[in-house]
């Protein structure tokens, strides 16, 4: 295990090296499985060169036949799955989110869970959640050598300006549609008969029925 | 919103308060007697001397400004406000407007708040002692605030901060221990002499605690209590030793002008013989038995005379009226003899808390509910039952025509159950001062009150653990707060039918609570149990036999000051109940300084998601994502670039995963955020603009369901984060600007450039239906005194800057930045509540009626209807087609004839079965 931090702490190094200062950001990712007796220890590590492109790079340990055994064990008293996340970015401390699934789930959906990171515009983290992926084709994955391999996706999602009332928009369209009026009485592009119709119609029948009952009067008259 | 002018009163009432009194002092010039009232919620008021209802009322500004130094009342009232610069205002005692005004700005800024203020002989005077160097004392023409002469320094190195002022005397115990002298000064005389007495003369030295305190309630003859033993009066500038001795150490004793000579009034509360009341003669010693009065049902806590009015009648009695402030914040009229003519329960100007309690069933309907409960038995069994019902209820019909009178009396209790409409509630109000109260919710009556003088009522959980909908169970409250003292849990449960303690009654807990949370499931007795969980991370249900209820239980502990939230599971082993931290986040963002939570607002319990999505014009339906354990935080914090920065986090509290989240720069928030279904509204002040706005947020799954129709929504099972709508509206400008009483505009005036206006909105809330088929509205209380109720429609973030035919269709408004706020969105119409501190809302039985409380200095609750909308996703939609109006007032009339015939409504509905 010692071996397996000191190689995450010289790629960190390498990291910190190489990125600009605009943002890298590192997640250290521990969990509670098989940690001899401590209560945290590595499960991986989630690092970004920037958090504007958002392409990161997942490295995380394969359980064992151990680490399976105590996430049973959790599963069968419907316990939780807890990481912990330690997150660096370039210019803060260290800080700490925790997250659980229900191990149940997470063994269900075959070691496979979703990363959500919460970054704010400054580039400050505010939440880093685990959640279990719910797909239900997902088998449980065939061991290798007694490894079986976690699947992570991780999404960095920003957390967006807010949005303001829309003055100027309205405006123009006031004024847009101020200035259709004006010059709406000057371009009434459609025909006299599809303007006036409802003026003409009426009169039509008028004429019709007057039409029709004048001459009967006449006959009788004679 | 709208009423005819004959149903004004009929489906709300206000009930106004000033807050707990400061001066008090009668009116004794003007033809109505009245009593002028200075409080500390820079409340400047007239109250009826007969009803005790408030003649008129001035509300000044919350802040220092508005703080009441001196109420002087004599033809005119003289108020001295705020703090350095002060407002010496003068008001008309009738009709309460303002006179004059000046202002005075003191040059030490530093020790301006141990000004000392009164005033004599048509001068104010300003004392401002400065200790154990001398005294500065300036006189105003009370009038102009025309300075006679200049400050006059007298010269005192004896004064110390024990000091008391007993105008127009300065008195101090000064002097080494075994030799301290008694010290007294007019500082007004233009000869300065000092009463200088060893203190020997009055007290023994062995026993001395160097306790001095003056006479309450302008006493007419200055004097003060060595000691709480002790009562020493300056007269002719000496000193006077009074034969009569303090009867109680914690008695308040005040000094009236008699008919033969003066009168000594003492009141106090024994824990034991209850509230006492003596006077004696001053000269004689003797005591005046006329004035005497003990009562043991009598219940002021730390009774305090607040002003005292005594007038000679023919024969020689005293007819003397007693203004006596208690702990709890309510104020007593006495006449002599200790009858109480009035009581205003001042406490109800600060309400932390409230909550909504169905009454129980009617005896009757018990009955009927009991008789068709039992559904299996033969077809004779039921007959045979249905012979004894029938039987009974003869019999209670001629037993009521024997006892109609006694009927009358009792109607009081008996009409505490609930109607057809459940319009009839109790409300549990929780007080700042801790003073417990239950009011009846349809006429704004005090049912029961109960004062707590342990309880912090600062942030306090009301938790409605059982309604009174299971008989033969009562229903039960409990309050959750902390000791006053040792801030430690303290749970208090009781019956909110009749305040009576029940279950765990007063119980102190040995720690400090985090949170505390009702858990989802009942035991047999349909209770549910009460989780408390302690700083250390332990939790401990009430009663402990609902442990094993412990299952699928998530709270969270938000820290305001950090921004930092953390969740936990509660989980029951077969043992004992534990809680397990799952998730933790950090709102202001992660080694970010100075942000804090400013509101948390979730969904209510009470409320139902009726239709999964929205029907759209294309007969498609968007979903919504409706998670019943989302909680909308608002934190607000400084920034680097964008100085200020407002943050709304939408955080599913079982998971602790982020739903949405959005940032707004520039802006300030306000403690106003409104949940409800998958609706999220909360308000903020922009500074860039200089005005408020209203963000409003709809979370939608998209035009197809995550989870088929009828599953159970779970956080731990879905990865999947909502859509976001997202939109901003401007509240008006009429909103923001507050200008309810002659002193606010002329302060705002006279402030322009340093003070910051008040914000708009004080309170928000949406309102409850049963089953949310109704629209639902946002209400907000603003500084106005209105409190207007904004259509979601209005609010939809959703509305389209130019909506094509198929928006147009559905029934979307178009765009418009600035929110409506007319006038016919007032709910309360012209009753204008002052400094709303929360509005509370509570569905009614019956649909598109919600129930409201505003609290603040007025307590105002309504029946809101609203128009009904037909329930979408069934078929297309259907918008609001008549015009508001019309179908309120419908409903308005519909429901008042139900209401006449309420006896009979429940055999007819039973029958049919």
């Amino acid at each position: 295990m010692k071996e397996h931090l000191a190689f995450i702490t010289t790629l960190l190094f390498q990291f910190v090296i190489g990125i600009d200062y605009d943002g890298w950001l590192n997640i250290k990712i521990q969990h509670s499985l098989n940690c001899n007796g401590e209560k945290y220890c590595t499960r991986g590590n989630i690092s970004l060169k920037s958090i504007r492109a958002g392409t990161s790079i997942i490295e995380q340990i394969t359980f064992n036949e151990k680490h399976i055994d105590e996430l049973k064990e959790l599963a069968d008293m419907d316990g939780f799955y807890t990481i912990r996340s330690l997150v660096t970015a370039a210019d803060s401390k260290e800080s700490e989110f925790l997250s659980s699934v229900k191990a149940k789930a997470f063994m269900d959906n075959g070691l496979s869970d979703v990363v959500n990171a919460w970054v704010l515009p400054n580039g400050a983290v505010i939440a880093v959640s685990f959640q279990v992926n719910n797909s239900s084709q997902s088998r449980f994955p065939r061991s290798v050598n007694n490894d079986y391999k976690i699947t992570s996706n991780f999404y960095l999602r920003h957390v967006e300006p807010a949005a303001v009332p829309d003055t100027a928009s309205y405006i123009q369209k006031l004024e847009r549609e101020r200035e259709a009026r004006e010059k709406g009485e000057l371009k009434d592009n459609r025909s006299f008969l599809a303007k006036y119709w409802m003026y003409i119609v009426p009169i039509a029948i008028f004429v019709m029925i007057s039409g029709s009952t004048n001459p009967e009067p006449a006959q009788s008259a004679r | 919103m709208c009423i005819y002018e004959d149903q004004i009163g009929k489906f709300d009432w206000r009930q106004t308060y000033v807050g707990r009194i400061k001066f008090a002092q009668f009116d004794t010039v003007s033809t109505a007697k009245k009593l002028i009232v200075a409080t500390e919620e820079n409340v400047l008021a007239a109250l009826h001397l007969k009803t005790g209802q408030v003649v008129w009322r001035h509300v000044f500004e919350s802040a220092s400004t508005g703080n009441i130094q001196l109420l002087h009342v004599s033809d005119k009232i003289v108020t001295v406000s705020g703090s350095n610069p002060y407002l010496v205002r003068g008001w008309d005692s009738g009709t309460g407007v303002l006179l004059w005004e000046w202002s005075l700005t003191l040059q030490d800024n530093d020790n301006a708040d141990f000004s000392e203020w009164w005033v004599q002989q048509g001068l104010l005077v300003h004392m401002l002692p400065a200790f154990n160097s001398h005294i500065e004392v300036t006189m105003y023409n009370l009038l102009t605030g025309h300075n006679r002469g200049a400050t006059s320094k007298l010269p005192a190195p004896w004064i110390n901060e024990g000091c008391v002022l007993t105008p127009p005397f300065y008195s101090c115990i000064s002097g080494n221990v075994g030799a301290q002298r008694l010290l007294s000064v007019d500082v007004t005389s233009n000869a300065v002499q000092i009463i200088s007495k060893p203190l020997f003369d009055y007290i023994s030295l062995d026993i001395f605690e160097g306790n001095l305190r003056p006479l309450d309630a302008n006493s007419a003859v200055p004097g003060f209590i060595i000691d709480d033993k002790k009562i020493v009066l300056i007269k002719n500038n000496d000193f006077e030793l009074l034969s009569v001795n303090v009867a109680d150490e914690s008695a308040s004793a005040s000094i009236i002008d008699g008919s033969n000579g003066a009168l000594l009034l003492q009141a106090w509360t024994d824990k034991i013989l209850g509230f006492s009341l003596i006077a004696h003669n001053v000269n004689s010693g003797q005591e005046v038995s006329e004035l005497k009065c003990s009562d043991r049902n009598l219940r002021i806590p730390e009774a305090e005379i607040a002003a005292v009015m005594c007038t000679r009648t023919a024969k020689e009695h005293h007819a003397c009226r007693i203004l006596v402030n208690g702990a709890d914040d309510a104020i007593h009229l006495m006449q002599q003899g200790g009858r109480v003519l009035w009581t205003r329960e001042e406490a109800l100007a600060n309400v932390v808390a409230a909550e909504f309690v169905d009454l129980p069933v009617s005896e009757t309907e018990a009955t009927i509910e009991s008789e068709f409960d039992q559904k299996e038995g033969s077809i004779w069994a039921a007959f045979s039952r249905r012979l004894q019902t029938q039987f009974q209820q003869l019999q209670t019909l001629l037993h009521s025509f024997q006892h109609r009178d006694r009927m009358v009396e009792n109607s009081n209790s008996n009409n505490l159950v609930r109607d057809y409409f459940n319009l009839h509630k109790i409300l549990v109000l929780v007080t700042d001062v801790g003073k417990i109260i239950g009011m009846d919710n349809l006429s704004g009556e005090i049912l029961w009150r109960r004062y707590e003088p342990s309880l912090d009522a600062e942030s306090v959980g009301v938790f409605t653990r059982r309604t009174a909908w299971h008989p033969p169970y009562d229903a039960y409250l409990t309050i959750v707060g902390k000791h006053e003292e040792t801030g430690n849990g303290l749970i208090i449960s009781l019956n909110p039918i009749n305040g009576e303690l029940v279950g765990e009654r007063f119980l102190q807990l040995d720690a400090r609570l985090l949170q505390c949370a009702m858990l989802h499931r009942a035991d047999e007795e349909k209770l549910h149990g009460l989780a408390v969980l302690y700083e250390d991370e332990n939790i401990q249900v009430f009663p402990v036999s609902s442990e094993r209820l412990v299952k699928d239980m998530y709270i969270y502990v938000a820290d305001r000051e950090t921004a930092k939230v953390q969740g936990y599971a509660l989980k029951y082993d077969g043992k004992s109940a534990y809680a397990q931290k799952i998730w933790s986040v950090a709102l202001g963002g992660a080694g970010a300084a100075g942000h804090r939570i400013v509101a948390a607002a979730a969904r209510s319990r009470l409320e139902r998601t009726h239709s999964p999505g929205r029907a759209l014009a294309d007969r498609s339906v968007l979903y919504k994502y409706t998670n019943p354990n989302l909680v909308l935080f608002l934190t607000e914090g400084p920034d680097p670039v964008h100085k200020e920065v407002v943050r709304a986090v939408a955080v599913d509290v079982a998971s602790g995963a982020v739903a949405a989240a959005t940032s707004h720069r520039r802006a300030r928030a306000l403690p106003l955020a409104v949940h409800a279904d998958n609706c999220l509204a909360y308000l903020y002040r922009s500074d860039k603009h200089r005005r408020l706005e209203i963000a409003t947020m709809e979370l939608y799954e998209g035009k197809e369901r995550w989870l088929p129709a009828g599953a159970a929504f779970s956080s731990f099972a879905s990865e999947r984060a909502p859509a976001v709508q997202r939109q901003a509206y401007i509240l008006p400008a009429a909103a923001t600007a507050a200008a309810p009483t002659v002193t606010e505009r002329s302060l705002t005036d006279r402030h322009r450039q340093a003070y910051n206006l008040p914000a708009g909105t004080t309170a928000a809330a949406p309102t409850i239906t049963e089953r949310s088929l109704t629209d639902r509205h946002v209400l907000l209380a603003l500084t106005t005194g209105a409190i207007v109720e904004i259509p979601w429609a209005f609010l939809d973030p959703r509305r389209p800057a130019m909506p094509t035919a198929e928006q147009r269709e559905e029934g979307l408004l178009p765009y418009v930045p600035e929110l409506p706020l007319p006038a016919d969105a007032v709910l309360n119409y012209n009753r204008t509540v002052h400094r709303v501190s929360a509005l509370y809302t509570h569905p009614a039985g019956i649909e598109s009626t919600s129930l409201v409380l505003a609290t603040g200095l007025g307590e105002c609750a309504r029946i809101v209807r609203e128009c009904t909308r037909t329930p979408l996703a069934s078929s297309s939609p259907v918008p609001c087609s008549p015009p508001a109006s019309v179908s309120v007032c419908a409903q308005c009339a519909s429901i008042h004839v139900p209401r006449r015939h309420r006896v009979h409504q429940p055999r007819t509905r039973h029958r049919p079965r």
